[in-house]
């Protein structure tokens, strides 16, 4: 419940705002994923949704690593040193099953 | 050839020795003309000299003690006369002369006069010896990427050549990179010498003293947080910072491709690693205003930004350099645009990276025609802040790899350029570096050049180039006119201007052989009524000037003519209309 209530939120906006049918909550740029954090980041972490969509992520990921499943709220950068396909600034982590 | 022999067999071996030398010198120097090829040159070009040595002069010995005898001195004398060369100084009791062509001939002529006569014991170029510029600085062995010696299991002499460049230039205190990235640690010990201060600007004050519009703005801006602090919370622009000049010889840590620069720290990544649009070109436009030609750019974002290409053409107006990531996708840039590496503004410079065997990093993406050149970006050394962030390191240096870590190389390589050509602008330096690469077969195809980043080339560059021209617009469009050399592009310029004006690039063409120079008109259009036209007045090869009604030009009408068709050439004519294509069939001695 922790992590609903942080993702509140993006929920609701989520909900008012699109049908949502992959699963992403869309809200005015920014995005609530579930997927898997995986090699090939070049110079950011790569991540990978469970729609198989390709992200690099920026900011604090506390301490996940590679191969752990993770749910984000993040929001798309205009510009990084990723590079590396679209990037986006994580506002919030935590792990799933 | 025969005679040499015949020669070199009738002397003692200690002269034989010499002449061993001498005759390897020759196989190296003379003309396919002079003497029969050996079977691993080119048979087509002429034979050069390698080694660096002082132009149209040689170090000449006649057999025996020819000058303590007046009878024999004025026969070495009758000699000189003949070959029509001068005795510039003689070694006092060694008989041996420095000798100059009195007409001005090139080395490799003055030798095979004297080679050719059995009097002479041993003749060789006055080589000129440097003392090679290797750093202290003690992390300096690991730095593949200036000195490839194979310490990281790649390709000795795959490097861009730094330890050759700094022999000639290390850079200089007036040429300001703004490095625009996440921030610089400006208290690093191996940067803080080389950091940029605003010099109008009076610390603490809370006024804005050069009236730039920012105040206190002593180190540069934090356009993340919108304040004077450009101090690196993340690690990556201390990074790129110590690529591009962290200071050179000073026994400390790692050496920066430019030993002596002004680092500009301009913030608009903040700490977590993003930043935006309007940060970026507010950080673009403020570096090329206060004072940096060039700007390096380890970011990007992929879509296309009005407001950055906006500020990357004021950048050009003002003279600034941008060199910019090529993207760590592994994409093809021509057909999946990156921005800003695939911004059309003329001084933009894209950069993949390599690696320490000169391929193409695995990540790096490419484009024949929107990535310029390749630079080493795999397990680059440099330095970062030893503070708490994502990139610090207790060590203050770390290994990163990725394209951002190649455009610095391309970043202070433009600076040792800058300090050895003031006079070259943006897009005469990013020319030069792109004229001056190594080429690889990993970047043939997947780079504008097909190469890498070879800054010792790029300094050591000898010939000029410049075209008179003017143009006409069509729509407020202007002519642009590429130079090219043996097919190559070596220039591309926006021939903005309805007066005469130079358009000049420097390149490292190898002297004493012809070329040909194709001046060519790449964007000709019509609008009714107007016609774009490109006008040129003339060509000069260094100091030899072509006319377009001179012998050796011919002239192709462009609209699909394949063939140089030598129509539209009126004698007489001081400037040529035209819409295709000169070409320049440029003789040896220009060069």
């Amino acid at each position: 419940m922790r992590i609903l209530s942080r993702f509140a939120p993006v929920l609701l906006l989520g909900i008012a705002s699109c049908a949502c049918a992959n699963g992403v909550v869309d809200k005015a740029g920014g995005l609530e994923l579930t997927g898997a954090l995986i090699e090939g980041g070049v110079e950011c972490q790569l991540f990978q949704s469970n729609e198989g969509k390709k992200y690099t992520l920026l900011g604090n990921l506390k301490g996940f690593k590679n191969g752990d499943r993770v749910r984000i709220v993040g929001e798309k950068v205009e510009a990084s040193f990723c590079m590396q396909g679209e990037t986006l600034s994580v506002k919030a982590i935590e792990s799933v099953k | 050839m025969d005679r040499l022999l015949t020669h070199l067999s009738s002397l003692p071996r200690r002269a034989i020795v010499a002449g061993v030398c001498f005759l390897g010198m020759m196989m190296s120097s003379f003309t396919a003309a002079a003497l029969p090829p050996p079977s691993v040159s080119s048979p087509t070009l002429p034979f050069r000299i390698q080694a660096e040595h002082v132009p149209g002069e040689i170090i000449v010995k006649f057999r025996g003690k020819p000058l303590s005898n007046p009878v024999a001195a004025r026969d070495v004398a009758a000699v000189h006369a003949a070959i029509e060369a001068r005795v510039v100084a003689t070694m006092p009791f060694t008989h041996v002369q420095r000798v100059r062509g009195a007409r001005g001939q090139a080395t490799e002529a003055l030798m095979a006069a004297y080679a050719r006569r059995a009097d002479v014991e041993f003749v060789e170029p006055n080589y000129i010896f440097h003392v090679q510029a290797t750093p202290n600085d003690p992390r300096f062995p690991e730095q593949w990427s200036l000195s490839n010696t194979g310490q990281t299991g790649g390709t000795p002499g795959v490097d861009i050549g730094a330890l050759k460049a700094w022999d000639r230039q290390k850079g200089n205190a007036g040429v300001i990179v703004a490095d625009i990235d996440t921030g610089v640690d400006y208290t690093h010990p191996d940067l803080a010498a080389n950091m940029w201060v605003n010099a109008g600007e009076i610390a603490g004050n809370g006024i804005d003293d050069d009236g730039n519009g920012y105040v206190d703005d002593v180190r540069g801006w934090d356009f993340a947080n919108n304040d004077n602090n450009p101090m690196d919370d993340h690690g990556h622009g201390t990074h790129t910072a110590g690529t591009i000049g962290a200071v050179g010889n000073n026994a400390i840590g790692v050496t920066g491709v430019a030993w002596n620069v002004r680092i500009m720290p301009l913030k608009f990544i903040s700490g977590s690693g993003s930043g935006t649009s309007f940060g970026a070109a507010q950080a673009i436009v403020y570096a090329a205003r206060m004072g940096a030609r060039i700007s390096s750019n380890s970011w990007g974002g992929g879509a296309f930004s009005q407001t950055i290409e906006n500020a990357i053409a004021t950048a050009n107006q003002l003279g600034m350099l941008f060199v910019v990531a090529a993207g760590n996708a592994n994409a093809n840039n021509d057909t999946t645009a990156s921005f800003p590496c695939n911004s059309t503004q003329p001084n933009v410079l894209c950069v993949a990276a390599t690696d320490s065997n000169d391929q193409k990093a695995s990540f790096s993406s490419y484009g024949a025609l929107n990535v310029d050149l390749g630079a080493p970006g795999v397990s680059i050394l440099s330095t970062v802040p030893t503070a708490s962030c994502a990139m610090c390191s207790s060590s203050g240096y770390r290994f990163a790899s990725g394209t951002s870590m190649a455009t610095p190389h391309v970043s202070g390589a433009a600076a040792l350029v800058r300090s050895q050509f003031p006079a070259l602008g943006a897009v005469e330096i990013k020319n030069l570096l792109m004229s001056s690469v190594d080429k690889v077969p990993a970047l043939t195809g997947r780079t504008v050049t097909g190469g890498r980043l070879n800054v010792a080339r790029a300094v050591s560059a000898a010939t000029a180039i410049t075209v008179t021209a003017r143009g006409t617009p069509v729509s407020g469009v202007y002519p642009i006119m590429q130079v090219r050399v043996d097919g190559q592009v070596i220039g591309s310029f926006n021939v903005n201007s309805d007066a005469y004006a130079d358009y000049a690039v420097t390149a490292p063409l190898t002297p004493g052989v012809a070329h040909n120079v194709d001046v060519v008109f790449t964007n000709d259009a019509y609008v009714a009524p107007e016609d774009r036209n490109l006008i040129v007045q003339s060509l000069r090869v260094n100091a030899t000037t072509l006319l377009p009604t001179a012998s050796g030009v011919t002239y192709d009408r462009g609209a699909g003519s394949a063939a140089f068709d030598g129509v539209d050439v009126i004698a007489g004519q001081s400037g040529m209309w035209w819409n295709g294509a000169l070409r320049f069939a440029v003789p040896a001695a220009a060069f």
